[in-house]
């Protein structure tokens, strides 16, 4: 079997045909090249190894009680929170500020059973708007780091576990 | 569709108002969706919050839910996007505090945002060296290949599929597929090579 050195069969037709996912006419000469190039060939082999062990990894297996833990908290999914947090404009930062103190004030239109502000999270309120105050700091990045920025600080909010309602069911449908 | 999917039949049996089908989605899907989430986060830590939050999306959407994908490829893609949420604020919060260090100290109730790549006390699921490494492997991929490889891969959705859940371009998604399995397969090479795994650095195996 003879090396070719100077093969230049694109990578991706290569991981495409360990993946079974290379069309007819292309599969069957790409197998045919596979006969005459080691280098391919030896591609071939290590993609396909390389790629089955991600398949064996292994998983994780939840906890007991996780299923009933789940529909536990669908009761407290059945009221919708806003979505104000994400209608954010973009840009000004005072805008900002004014959004995100209405915000917290829309997180804190719930029940009376349910908590009002807790100490942690007035201290986030704290942090949000020092960096707000300190945005111009960012001034010199490009506008859409910028949004990005702020699009991520609307994501710290909404990762909080205890806040994860005010994810919003966009993807429905 | 021709193909039956019994899991969207479920989900219409919970649209219609069967709230034992919900239960039975969750049941079918929890070991998939906890497991999807604790590799794409790259730690079990907040796994089970995350496919919790996946799990309550699927609930909100019973009004609005309708069968047009396979159901599961519909749970990928929420999937997908909490995922892509949860990483995406980890990196801003652990911008933040470099940029910002806290004068209060330790709070209890702020949120732990872990690193990524630091194994969390409580994760002795990862006992076999090689799955540690194609672990950090993993964890260095930028995240939208480490999901695209994850549900191609370890998922086993097709191409087409993979498209699909992350809601990308066919051709879009086969390139982030390829240099996916370009840097894997290189980075795992001394490894399928020789038999062992990745040189590491640990100086008692250093002969001198």
């Amino acid at each position: 079997m003879t090396m070719n050195e100077h093969c230049e069969r694109p990578i991706d037709e290569l991981v495409a045909y360990t993946d079974g996912e290379l069309q007819a006419p292309a599969h069957g000469a790409l197998e045919a090249h596979l006969d005459v190039c080691a280098r391919c060939a030896r591609e071939v082999d290590l993609l396909r190894r390389s790629g089955a062990l991600v398949a064996e990894l292994p998983g994780l297996t939840p906890s007991a009680g996780f299923v009933d833990r789940v529909v536990a908290a669908t009761a407290d999914v059945r009221r919708p929170r806003g979505r104000l947090l994400r209608l954010l404009p973009a840009a000004a930062a005072a805008v900002l500020i004014v959004g995100l103190v209405l915000a917290r004030a829309m997180r804190d239109d719930r029940p009376s059973d349910e908590v009002a502000l807790s100490r942690a999270e007035e201290r986030e309120i704290a942090q949000d708007l020092f960096l707000l105050e300190n945005l111009d700091a960012l001034a010199d990045e490009d506008p859409e780091a910028l949004i990005a920025i702020i699009e991520d600080l609307d994501l710290i909010e909404s990762v909080e576990p205890e806040a994860f309602g005010i994810f919003d069911g966009e993807e429905g449908g | 569709m021709p193909d039956a999917d019994p899991d969207a039949d479920l989900m219409l049996r919970f649209q219609g108002g069967d709230e034992t089908a919900y239960a039975e989605l969750v049941r079918r899907f929890q070991g998939r969706i906890v497991s999807l989430a604790y590799r794409y986060l790259g730690s079990s830590a907040d796994a089970e919050d995350l496919a919790q939050e996946v799990f309550l999306r699927i609930y909100r959407a019973r009004e609005t839910y309708e069968p047009r994908a396979r159901f599961s490829t519909w749970v990928h893609r929420i999937t997908v996007n909490v995922s892509l949420n949860l990483i995406r604020g980890r990196k801003v919060r652990r911008h933040l505090n470099a940029a910002m260090p806290r004068s209060d100290g330790g709070d209890g109730g702020a949120v732990d945002f872990e690193d990524a790549g630091v194994v969390a006390p409580g994760d002795k699921v990862e006992k076999d060296e090689l799955a540690q490494v194609l672990r950090e492997i993993l964890d260095g991929l930028p995240e939208r290949q480490r999901i695209a490889i994850l549900l191609n891969k370890y998922q086993g959705l097709s191409y087409e599929e993979t498209a699909e859940a992350m809601e990308m371009s066919l051709s879009a998604t086969k390139s982030l597929l390829t240099r996916a399995r370009v840097k894997i397969k290189e980075q795992l090479e001394p490894y399928l090579t020789t038999g062992r795994a990745p040189e590491r650095r640990d100086s008692s195996t250093r002969d001198s």
